[in-house]
């Protein structure tokens, strides 16, 4: 499995980055990207951002709006957030097929060992959580034969970013209406340091995998994205959020 | 490790599926999984509906004269969970046996589908943009995805009989 280590590569970047290495390459990659500047709110691919987002704020304080490839929900993400996605081919898991439950059920075994300082973490529903405090949003994309996991893990987050998310539609049976502070933790509170849980992840994948630490530049040589592959990240213009909450300003 | 492989076994044997529940346990240990794995209700066992032809990637497609009609499967919709999204072709478009040729999400998760067969998309199931639920609901009847102009019939041969489908979602469960 090839490492690329990343220290705030632009979450838009990141995105595009590992559509391309999920369907144009053959290899198992690990990325770890230790936050995003300026903040973003990523939404899944179904997402709509007059149902997930207060987007007058958003469009006010001018924050990016991106629908990503893979499913799940909106996340807001920043310099507090650290990203670590898992592409991985069907024959480096132990896994009969590749579907969403088993493919989270693997991952959460693959994680366990970063956590052993920390009490309570385990996977309930679809989420990560100490407790019944999720601390990073997952989401997958699964093609033949490949599939992509990635999580934003919540270092820190700051309360008034979390304002821009409306309480979704659907929410998991364990948040019982909570609101998001009530809801989420910040994992700092857990961990002595943003380097040392990275370590701790490093080291908990080494137990399942060979990694192979590799550049960006060197991911740009020999994977090139030159190479044509289906792309579905896309970024919402200033228009797009503006006609999504037209019809809401009709109705007054 | 190994109990939680017998366990699994079981779960598999009886059909039986875990039901989330709250939990405000404070240990991680490894009877939670165990106890999420266990419930009250049975499943009934994957559907599989002669008549049709089956890809080793869980679709099928039912061909009616030049017209090949297609979805997926039982087994793929339960082992998906709940649809919340189905991205479907434009009408016109064409794919060759074994394209990506739709994307369903479910809870967290995109899934691409894949052309059973080759061949130009003459019509898509409209309902779905409003109603995914209804591949789950309806797999093969109203949970249909898009109907194509069959290009090669020939194609037909390199998919599974309904028996040999059987067989292999039985492979694919363990």
């Amino acid at each position: 499995m090839k490492l690329l280590r990343l220290q705030g590569f632009p979450i838009l970047q990141q995105l595009y980055l590992e559509e391309r290495l999920l369907r144009a390459t053959t290899h198992n990659w690990c990325l770890i990207n230790q936050g995003t500047n300026p903040p973003a709110i990523i939404v899944g691919i179904s997402g709509k951002p007059e149902k997930l987002l207060d987007v007058k704020a958003v469009l006010q304080d001018n924050i990016p709006v991106i629908r990503r490839f893979s499913g799940g929900g909106t996340v807001i993400v920043d310099t507090d957030t650290v990203f670590v996605t898992l592409i991985c081919r069907r024959d480096a898991v132990t896994l009969p097929d590749l579907y969403p439950r088993p493919i989270m059920e693997w991952t959460e075994h693959l994680y366990l060992p970063a956590f052993q300082t920390v009490p309570s973490f385990h996977l309930l529903e679809h989420d990560y959580v100490l407790g019944d405090r999720k601390f990073g949003g997952n989401a997958q994309s699964i093609i033949k034969d490949r599939f992509l996991h990635h999580t934003s893990f919540l270092w820190d987050y700051q309360d008034f970013r979390m304002a821009y998310l409306k309480l979704p539609q659907r929410t998991p049976t364990y948040r019982l209406a909570r609101s998001h502070s009530d809801f989420i933790c910040r994992l700092k509170d857990y961990m002595p340091s943003r380097e040392a849980f990275t370590d701790y992840i490093v080291k908990a994948f080494e137990q399942q995998f060979r990694l192979q630490e590799i550049s960006l530049d060197e991911v740009e040589k020999t994977q090139p994205s030159s190479v044509p592959h289906i792309t579905s990240t896309q970024v919402f213009t200033t228009a797009d959020l503006q006609q999504s909450i037209m019809p809401l300003i009709v109705k007054g | 490790m190994a109990f939680r492989c017998v366990a699994a076994h079981a779960v598999t044997l009886f059909r039986l599926r875990g039901t989330p529940t709250v939990t405000t346990a404070t240990t991680h240990n490894l009877w939670m999984p165990l106890a999420r794995r266990f419930a009250t209700a049975v499943e009934d066992a994957d559907a599989v509906l002669d008549g049709l032809h089956y890809a080793a990637s869980h679709e099928w497609v039912k061909v009616n004269g030049n017209t090949g009609t297609v979805g997926i499967s039982d087994h793929a919709q339960k082992e998906l969970g709940d649809l919340v999204f189905v991205e479907l072709p434009e009408e016109g478009s064409s794919f060759k046996q074994g394209e990506k040729l739709a994307s369903v999400e479910s809870v967290k998760a995109v899934s691409d589908i894949y052309a059973p067969i080759s061949g130009i998309v003459s019509a898509i199931n409209a309902r779905l943009s409003e109603s995914p639920d209804l591949v789950n609901k309806s797999p093969y009847a109203d949970g249909w995805l898009v109907k194509v102009e069959v290009a090669n019939k020939g194609e037909i041969d390199s998919l599974m009989t309904p028996d040999a489908y059987r067989q292999h979602q039985a492979a694919d469960s363990h």
